[in-house]
């Protein structure tokens, strides 16, 4: 086992560490106040190949390989921790990677190489207002008429829905299209967000500013079959493929974010004093910056693993489905919460200063609260995987 | 047009904390990242090939012990779109003066010939300026220092500019082949993208030795009359920094103050 990054890892991290550096980090509260991300930002992070990282050349991306994708993903969140421009990111980069895999090739020559670019976004539409977790019960319906679907129904918190709107570029939708089936009847399709048909209306939230959730209702939207991904009535397990490369890098956006706020807690701590001495010297403070450093080095290699498996599933390898449904659920299911834990002790060595806008720890206090909350996948459901893949679906609740 | 830069890979100091051994720096646990002057030679370098086309080879001298970290920092010139690099590494390259390294350099150079050489004006761990300098008048070329643009001209002569104090700007003519040395304003380099990168760590190094240059040891030690004796950490000084005190008004016009008395603002 070799715990070492090669040489192109390497150097792809520090090119984006260099770049984010210089263009992300100064502006991430900008984000924030301006709720959107700079299309100047998304275009240059889109020349440096990091958008749609593992986008085949071909079709105008870079070729890189997952665990890239999670290194970037890292650096992201360290860079702008509101988490903002990281959702941006692993949407894209995550539902391309599918896109790319299982797309028609009509859909990756069109689509692709605008994600690639930063010129249009791609986002996933899952979530109803009737349930988040517990897909096989939704209600949105796709009627197959001659060559394309007629769908209807409404998704709720969707991420991108502006951003879709402004720049162009839409969501992988997954729809009912045998309810009898139920979660054998689901089909995943490419969904344009300024198709005909379709209404949208931005949420208030409290975290992430720099990009919206929305609600979209469609009303008789046409789909055509080359935007059917994969293939037809298999969409919720092409889904599930999706959400392992999508929660790989929000693990790993949130063990930057992690990162990072130790980063600043430790400078703080170094220099601040109390009772004469500074805080760092008590072992009240020191001990719980150990015990956060130990963790994060503990989820970052998790995640690693969890990339690392998927790129060996991707090239071919046998690779249990099992260990990489595990190793990926089991860092959505640690990183957000050790995130959030991170920025909170951070806060508290910070005292009062943390509690105003003089740093950025609220705003990756808000933002990585997405993550525990529910965004990609709520911790309980990643603990339902661990069960069925550990004990067996005979024990799962629902069954 | 060919341009070879002169690029120097220099201990990342970032994060880190510097220690002493013998009569230098302890470089064993050192990272190594390219010096940030020659990063802005090397882009200029590959502006001018954007221009009029040519080709553009790297050239770096570095310890043999840094060889990863060279190496890597070579990769990093390849993704940004260097076409060649030739690096030198020797275990002893610590001890020498800038005369040794400089005349290594000139003999390269002049078995690969150019029509640019570019180099940064400093490097920021030996910071003596005179590398570049020495190569020119080791090849007996012309040069130009600390330039800020650099425009080619008609006829084999190039125009470069340089900053001088008070705002005064010189503007210079150097017929080809020349050296020039560039300052970080002259322009903001690239990001290598990550398809490119990949395709970098597959492309080959060309590796020169001593041996193969035909330079003895005994050219070495009567090159090398400029020795380092050692290196310390300055003793720690007591900080200066200055309260000011007074209502928000007359805090400003104590600053104001002050500042013009130091002559860093003017009225
Ligand atoms: C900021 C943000 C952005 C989002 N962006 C998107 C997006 O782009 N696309 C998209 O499709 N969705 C998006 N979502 C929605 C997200 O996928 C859902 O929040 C998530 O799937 C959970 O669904 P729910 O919120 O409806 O919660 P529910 O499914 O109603 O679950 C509520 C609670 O019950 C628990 N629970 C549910 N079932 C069980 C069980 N069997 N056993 C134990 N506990 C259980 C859950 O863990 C959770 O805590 C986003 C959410 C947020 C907060």
């Amino acid at each position: 086992m070799d715990f070492s990054l090669s040489d192109e890892e390497q150097l792809f991290q520090k090119t984006v560490h260099d770049f984010l550096k210089d263009n992300l980090a100064p502006i991430a509260r900008d984000i924030d106040n301006d709720h959107r991300i700079p299309e100047k930002l998304l275009h240059g992070m889109g020349e440096i190949g990091l958008l749609g990282a593992t986008i085949p050349e071909k079709y105008g991306g870079q070729g890189g390989s997952i665990t890239m994708a999670t290194l970037g993903a890292m650096e992201i969140g360290a860079a702008d921790p509101s988490m903002a421009t990281a959702v941006y990111y692993l949407l894209v980069t995550g539902w391309s990677h599918l896109a790319s895999k299982l797309g028609t090739e009509e859909l990756r020559q069109s689509l692709l190489p605008k994600v690639a670019a930063g010129r249009e976004f791609l986002g996933i539409a899952t979530t109803e207002p009737g349930g988040g977790s517990d897909l096989a019960a939704m209600k949105t319906n796709a009627k197959r008429e001659g060559k394309r679907l007629i769908l209807n129904g409404e998704k709720i918190y969707i991420s991108g829905v502006s951003e879709a709107k402004r720049m162009g570029g839409g969501h992988l939708t997954l729809m009912k299209t045998d309810p009898s089936l139920k979660h054998k009847g689901l089909t995943f399709a490419y969904v344009p967000i300024n198709s005909k048909g379709i209404e949208t209306t931005v949420l208030e939230n409290m975290g992430r500013m720099g990009i919206s959730t929305g609600i979209v209702s469609y009303r008789d939207v046409d789909v055509v079959k080359e935007n059917i991904i994969g293939e037809y009535n298999r969409g919720f397990f092409h889904a599930m493929a999706g959400f392992n490369y999508a929660r790989t890098l929000v693990s790993a956006a949130c063990v930057g974010a992690a990162q990072w706020a130790l980063e600043v807690g430790a400078e703080y701590i170094k220099r601040r004093s109390a009772f004469g001495s500074t805080l760092a010297r008590y072992e009240g403070v020191s001990f719980e910056f150990a015990d956060l450093a130990v963790q994060v080095e503990m989820v970052r290699n998790q995640v690693m693993k969890a990339a690392t498996l998927l790129d060996a599933y991707d090239s071919g390898k046998n690779v249990p489905m099992k260990d990489i449904n595990i190793a990926v659920s089991a860092s959505k299911l640690t990183a957000p919460p050790l995130a959030l834990d991170t920025i909170k002790k951070v806060m508290m060595w910070h005292g009062a200063l943390s509690y105003t806008k003089d740093t950025y720890l609220e705003m990756a206090m808000r933002g990585i609260l997405s993550y525990v909350v529910g965004a990609e996948g709520a911790l309980n459901i990643m603990r339902l995987v661990i069960v069925r893949d550990l004990l067996g679906p005979e024990f799962l609740p629902y069954r | 047009m060919k341009i070879i830069v002169l690029a120097k890979a220099v201990p990342e100091v970032r994060n880190v904390r510097l220690a002493l051994k013998g009569g230098d720096i302890d470089r064993s646990d050192l990272n190594y990242i390219i010096n940030e002057q020659d990063d802005y030679a090397l882009e200029e370098a590959l502006r001018q090939k954007e221009k009029n086309g040519g080709e553009v080879v790297v050239l770096t001298l570095g310890e043999e012990a840094g060889r990863k970290g060279i190496t890597q920092m070579v990769r990093q010139c390849y993704a940004k779109g260097a076409d060649r690099a030739i690096m030198a590494l020797d275990a002893s390259y610590g001890d020498w003066d800038d005369a040794v390294k400089a005349r290594i350099a000139s003999s390269i150079i002049s078995s690969e010939g150019a029509d640019i050489i570019i180099g940064g004006s400093q490097s920021f761990d030996t910071a003596s300026s005179r590398f570049g300098p020495m190569v020119a008048e080791l090849l007996d070329i012309p040069h130009a220092t600390l330039i800020t643009a650099l425009r080619n001209e008609e006829g084999g002569r190039i125009t470069v500019y340089r900053d001088l104090e008070q705002g005064v700007q010189e503007i210079v003519e150097l017929a080809l082949p020349c050296l020039v040395t560039v300052q970080t304003g002259i322009n903001t380099p690239r990001y290598a993208s990550l398809n490119k990168i990949i395709a970098a760590t597959k492309k080959e190094i060309k590796s020169t030795s001593l041996t193969e240059l035909q330079i003895s040891a005994q050219q070495i030690e009567a090159w090398n009359r400029v020795r380092r004796v050692s290196v310390a950490f300055p003793t720690e000084k007591e900080s200066n920094t200055l309260f000011l005190q007074g209502k928000p008004e007359e805090e400003a016009a104590q600053l104001v103050k002050l500042l013009g008395e130091k002559g860093l603002i003017q009225r």
